[in-house]
């Protein structure tokens, strides 16, 4: 397996900043350690998370700007 | 580096084995020879079973799951295990038992010598870094796995490349970043907030609508233009609050108790306390409380009045009842009559009682006489009439007494008796009526009592009650006709009050509304649609870091298979020139392309692509040179140094065996080759390898004793 610094390398003339180096590096690490424990369905599960816990966050501001403005 | 290779093999009741079968192998050569049919593959896939059980028939050979439908055990032999042991070049021994249990289960066992033991199956394959895919990709090599190397579907041959460079797990994580579709879900985010904004717009439209409606309303109402402000909706509740104070003072009334609303927001309490203050300044207005009593005073005698009228009818019917009633003698007389007819009755009732006793009497004598012989002629005591026989005269004698003494007596009784009954109802019926009389008379006088009571005066026996409610309603009618034109002037003030509270609650609709336009329209400025942006934003970050780290892998992918296929490249060339001998197209290049890799043939001048012009012996000869390259390669990622090669040789001819000989000479410097062969003349090149090997014939197979597996003495002097 390749190790994140040769990912990071690889697009890093895409990156548009330092954090989202990190962010793809803590990323890459993260999926990876998933994937050696339960494979494809590991990062998937991860990926779903990650999806998870912003949807959640964006389904409650949809909620707050719905009761602010008197849609509820 | 791989550092395992196999230097003992023990089989036991697998596939075509039945009893126990020992096979030495440690050399890095071993030849196992013989026809199909005889056992030979089953050594061959002994190996793979030991170290990966059920798994393997879950492996797919190219396009086919060969091993799905597989009789492990042998149907002849009680049961079936095999057990393998690893040398390693540092000296470890690793010694690996499985144990048939079903087509889909089996027990494993492995031990390091004088090191781990255990029995934990994926514990072994992380120790050896190898998966079951690995293995049959680039350790035991089947001639379905070598063809895809080369015509198989892209993917397919991806995956086979994969493997054999050490690249599968990048490749499974770039395709499980991708399955993930990141663009999809931003795409649906998106949605959400076109949803959300779409409403929000709708709502705008409908706050202006309710302001401009309630605008024209108030206006119409003549509230003025500039007013309609929450300044001009305040002003409207202070002046709306003096108008009823002004109106209490006017009439003398308590003055409204209420809170002067401080601003806008205050008004809505105000307006809510309102309609109690209109309500009791209605019920303490002198003139709405006099007008109150007089009609339910004017209400309470038109009732008596109605009552007492009928009361009056049913006195008169009663009396009409008594005087109409057929019998006009009085109840007194009536009973004077009754005792007397009583009086006749018991008269009449004991002479009945002693002419029967008499005629009892002379019944029992005339019996007496019944049976005797008299004389011809016998006269009546009664009468004086002559029988002739006793019989005869004993007959008349009772006729006598009954129709002369008995029947009219009877007859004079049951007259009486009638008469009884007559006078007994006549007496009941005038009772009655007479009683209903006094009833009415009663209740009538009660009336007389409530009238009294309702006009607050005493009636005289002369006056008529009527006459008198008749002239006090025609009072009470023309106390409220001169109280209409105030009334009215009061009810259209309480009317203008519900207009202006009305016209409040317009305010409050205009007001609320500006307030929620006024949101809607700096939502931009909602700290709540500030965050859902900024979250949406993280989102597209958050897509955008999988999209590039898809980019990345991708990248590091193919960058790293060509490195490795770089590493290789000449191997496979020169193999692949080896063993075809080719003068047009001496060389074979594999390259990685986008997400999979191209195979071309070479030559000093041109490039092209190889499927085409290569004919079957080529293509193995093609996949081979691949293999046989990579598998030797010191950049092969698992521990096991071994390559079995199952029927190799399909479709090559003898210059080809020898080239792939020449080969597998050459690898045997850094694997050890274990080569399953039914074909002749590959056997007799193997023989004549200079290197030293085990060869084993297999041959003789039979259901109960399997196959006979013969050593062969070997030696090291030949050369091809």
């Amino acid at each position: 397996m390749v190790n994140a610094n040769e990912i990071i390398d690889s697009i890093k003339l895409q990156l548009r900043d330092y954090p989202q180096e990190t962010r793809i590096r803590e990323l890459y690490e993260r999926t990876r350690t998933a994937y050696q424990t339960e494979g494809k369905q590991g990062i998937r599960k991860e990926l779903e998370l990650d999806r998870s816990k912003l949807q959640t966050r964006f389904d409650e501001a949809i909620q707050k700007v719905k009761q602010d403005t008197g849609l509820l | 580096m791989p550092e395992f290779t196999l230097s003992n093999l023990k089989i036991t009741g697998f596939r075509g084995i039945t009893v126990q079968q020992d096979v030495p192998l440690g050399n890095p050569l071993t030849v196992i020879l013989g026809q199909n049919r005889n056992g030979k593959s089953s050594i061959a896939n002994a190996i793979e079973w030991c170290l990966f059980g059920p798994e393997v028939a879950q492996i797919k050979y190219g396009e086919i799951r060969e091993r799905e439908t597989w009789e492990v055990k042998n149907l002849n032999s009680p049961a079936c295990h095999v057990q393998c042991e690893f040398q390693s070049s540092d000296g470890k021994t690793l010694s690996v038992k499985r144990t048939f249990k079903t087509a889909k289960t089996s027990d494993i066992s492995w031990e390091i010598k004088g090191g781990e033991k255990s029995t934990d199956e994926k514990k072994l394959h992380a120790f050896l870094r190898i998966s079951s895919t690995d293995f049959v990709s680039s350790v035991h090599l089947h001639p379905e796995t070598l063809r895809s190397l080369i015509i198989a579907k892209p993917k397919d041959r991806k995956e086979a490349i994969d493997r054999l460079l050490g690249l599968s797990e990048l490749r499974d994580m770039v395709e499980a970043f991708a399955s993930q579709k990141p663009n999809d879900w931003t795409t649906a985010l998106d949605h959400d907030l076109e949803v959300l904004d779409g409403k929000l717009t709708t709502a705008l439209s409908e706050k202006k609508r309710t302001i401009d409606t309630e605008s024209t309303d108030l206006i119409s109402q003549g509230v003025a233009k500039t007013d309609l402000t929450p300044e001009g909706a305040l002003s409207y509740a202070l002046e709306l609050l003096n108008e009823l104070q002004k109106f209490a003072d006017r009439y003398h009334l308590t003055a409204p108790s209420i809170p002067t609303p401080a601003d806008f927001t205050a008004i809505q309490q105000f307006r809510n306390q309102l309609p109690t203050v209109i309500e009791k300044l209605r019920n303490e207005h002198p003139a709405l409380a006099d007008q109150g009593k007089h009609l339910i005073q004017k209400s309470t005698l038109e009732g008596l009045r109605s009552s007492h009228a009928s009361q009056l009818k049913k006195l008169e019917d009663a009396k009409l009842a008594s005087t109409s009633h057929p019998e006009k003698r009085s109840v007194t007389e009536l009973k004077a009559e009754l005792t007397s007819n009583q009086t006749d009755l018991h008269k009449i009732e004991a002479e009945i009682r002693e002419v029967s006793r008499n005629a009892k009497v002379l019944d029992e004598a005339l019996t007496f006489f019944q049976n005797r012989t008299l004389s011809d002629r016998l006269a009546c005591p009664v009468c004086g009439e002559t029988t002739h026989s006793v019989e005869e005269w004993r007959a008349h004698i009772q006729k006598e007494i009954s129709d002369k003494n008995l029947q009219p007596l009877r007859g004079r009784k049951e007259e009486l008796a009638e008469k009884k009954i007559t006078l007994e109802k006549a007496i009941e019926e005038k009772e009655n009526l007479q009683n209903k009389i006094v009833n009415e008379t009663s209740k009538l006088s009660s009336s007389v009592k409530n009238i009294e009571k309702a006009i607050n005066r005493a009636i005289s026996e002369s006056d008529d009650p009527i006459a008198i409610l008749n002239s006090e309603i025609s009072a009470l009618s023309e106390t409220l006709a001169s109280m209409q034109g105030q009334i009215q002037a009061l009810n259209s003030s309480f009317t203008d009050f519900q207009s202006a509270l009305l016209n409040l609650d317009r305010f409050q609709r205009i007001g609320n509304a500006q307030q929620e336009k006024a949101k809607i329209e700096a939502i931009n400025d909602n700290d709540a649609y500030k965050q859902l942006k900024a979250i949406r934003k993280e989102a597209d970050q958050h897509a955008e870091d999988e999209e590039r780290l898809i980019e990345g892998l991708k990248s590091s992918v193919n960058s790293e298979a060509q490195k490795r296929l770089t590493n290789v490249q000449k191997a496979v060339s020169d193999t692949f020139s080896r063993l075809t001998n080719r003068p047009d197209y001496p060389g074979l290049k594999v390259s990685a392309v986008g997400d999979g890799f191209a195979i071309e043939l070479t030559n000093q001048s041109e490039i092209l692509k190889a499927v085409p012009i290569l004919n079957h012996a080529d293509i193995n000869c093609a996949a081979l040179s691949i293999f046989l390259a990579l598998a030797s390669s010191s950049q092969i990622a698992h521990r096991l140094g071994i390559v079995i090669l199952d029927d190799p040789s399909q479709s090559l001819d003898i210059v080809c065996k020898k080239n792939l000989c020449q080969a597998l000479s050459d690898l045997c410097d850094s694997r050890q080759v274990i080569l399953a062969t039914a074909d002749n003349e590959l056997g007799v090149l193997a023989k004549e390898m200079h290197k030293n090997k085990m060869l084993y014939n297999v041959k003789d197979w039979t259901p109960k004793g399997g196959p006979v597996i013969e050593a062969e003495a070997t030696s090291a002097a030949h050369a091809i």
